[in-house]
């Protein structure tokens, strides 16, 4: 009986694994945040596991590249602030590609403005509009930015350091929470391909009616 | 073997790749649509329920992980279908996992649906409900011929987009022939098992052709 049914149990528990909610594919992701002028970043695999050695760029909203660096065992990088604008950082390891946009509102306004630049505080176009959301890794060819007001996080003001910790926690876990996949993502994916499937199946019938019309 | 949004962008090779992708997927997709029978339907809905699902499911090895594909499957049961039961799983993984985008659809539609086709080619012939070991090694073919063939169509699509990009092409072929095995049991303990239960699944008669 196991034999015969082995394929069937082997799917069920796949398809079971799946819907835990745990462990999704293989993706990368950007955590930054500024302190001073100093921009420090992890990149990270799902399950927060660090990615050590992925390429990190930095881009000015023109396309130039500002920096270059490779994180470290922990994943973490970090890149010093050369100019006052939006820095596109993208991450790359091993074919997977993760975005993240520090806005210029939270570098200090010390720093020269980048040539050409067009720092943007509010969202970008292609996000879902909504100003608390933030960087994403490589799913539409565009990147949600970062928008809040640089007094919120006092981090590239120099502020009260522990104020300053508790901010990029919670703001971790705020991109964690929207980074995560839930059992009910699936089952609406699934939900969304089987009523897809239903509306073709109403086609191919009228289609079926008229061959045998 | 998804290749990430904007990875292929930066180039004019690299967007030469993905519009050749694109163009692909819609002549795949077109005939998949049009050798689509209406008793076909619930297959294709489910297996493309199975391929968004697993897809999302990584495996350890090592220090990288990936994920099953059954694409082999998918191509041995649904011939031409599996391009529209691909594409719908890859859309609906962007949009809710962020796997891929939208500009890379194309491609990523077509390194995984483009060997489920030639697999349904070269193994469906050999699928019988009265022979479970020509079943099996058809299905073990067809599983992990499937992932060598996308995995090696994934580094030609990384490599042509620019040099620079080589080394990530031979990382991602490496980690894929390594499950490829495992894809092959799968897709053969399945179509087993389908043999066994529902034989008519079996037969390679819905793609009208091929």
């Amino acid at each position: 009986m196991y034999r015969r049914n082995l394929g069937l149990i082997i799917l069920t528990a796949l398809l079971v694994l799946g819907l835990q909610g745990r462990g999704w594919a293989h993706r990368v992701h950007i955590f930054a945040h500024v302190h001073g002028t100093e921009i420090h970043g992890e990149v990270f695999a799902e399950g927060e596991v660090p990615v050590a050695g992925a390429v990190v760029t930095a881009y000015s909203p023109a396309g130039e590249k500002l920096s270059e660096t490779v994180s470290d065992d922990e994943g973490q990088f970090h890149f010093t602030a050369t100019h006052r604008c939006d820095w596109r950082i993208v991450a790359e390891s091993e074919g997977h590609r993760a975005t993240y946009t520090v806005l210029a509102t939270e570098l200090p306004a010390s720093l020269p403005e980048a040539p050409g630049s067009a720092s943007s505080p509010s969202a970008e176009e292609g996000s879902d509009a909504q100003p608390q959301s933030h960087a994403e890794d490589h799913a539409q060819g565009g990147s949600h930015s970062h928008s809040h007001d640089a007094t919120s996080a006092g981090a590239g003001q120099g502020g009260d350091s522990e104020l300053e910790r508790q901010i990029v926690a919670l703001r971790r876990d705020i991109d964690q929470l929207q980074r995560k996949l839930r059992w009910q993502d699936i089952a609406g994916g699934v939900g969304y391909i089987l009523g897809l499937m239903g509306v073709t199946a109403y086609f191919l019938s009228g289609r079926r009616r008229d061959r045998t019309a | 073997m998804h290749i990430a949004e904007g990875a292929l962008s930066g180039s004019p090779q690299g967007i030469a790749v993905l519009a050749a992708g694109w163009a692909a997927t819609v002549v795949g997709t077109s005939m998949g649509l049009r050798r689509m029978h209406y008793e076909q339907v619930p297959q294709v809905a489910l297996l493309s329920c199975t391929f968004f699902v697993i897809s999302l499911i990584p495996i350890p090895l090592g220090i990288t992980s990936a994920h099953l594909i059954l694409s082999g499957l998918i191509g041995l049961i649904l011939g031409w279908s599996a391009f529209p039961a691909i594409l719908v799983a890859l859309i609906l993984q962007g949009r809710i996992a962020s796997v891929g985008g939208l500009t890379t659809l194309g491609i990523n539609t077509l390194v995984m649906a483009g060997p489920a086709i030639i697999c349904h080619g070269l193994c469906a012939r050999w699928l019988d409900a009265r022979r479970p070991w020509a079943t099996w090694w058809a299905g073990f073919s067809a599983g992990s011929l499937a992932v060598i063939l996308g995995a090696i169509m994934n580094a030609c699509a990384i490599s042509l987009a620019g040099k620079e990009f080589q080394w990530i092409a031979g990382a991602v072929l490496l980690v894929h022939l390594a499950i490829s095995p495992v894809e092959g049991l799968i897709t053969a303990t399945t179509v087993g098992f389908l043999g066994k239960v529902r034989p008519e699944l079996l037969r390679p008669n819905w793609s009208a052709g091929w």
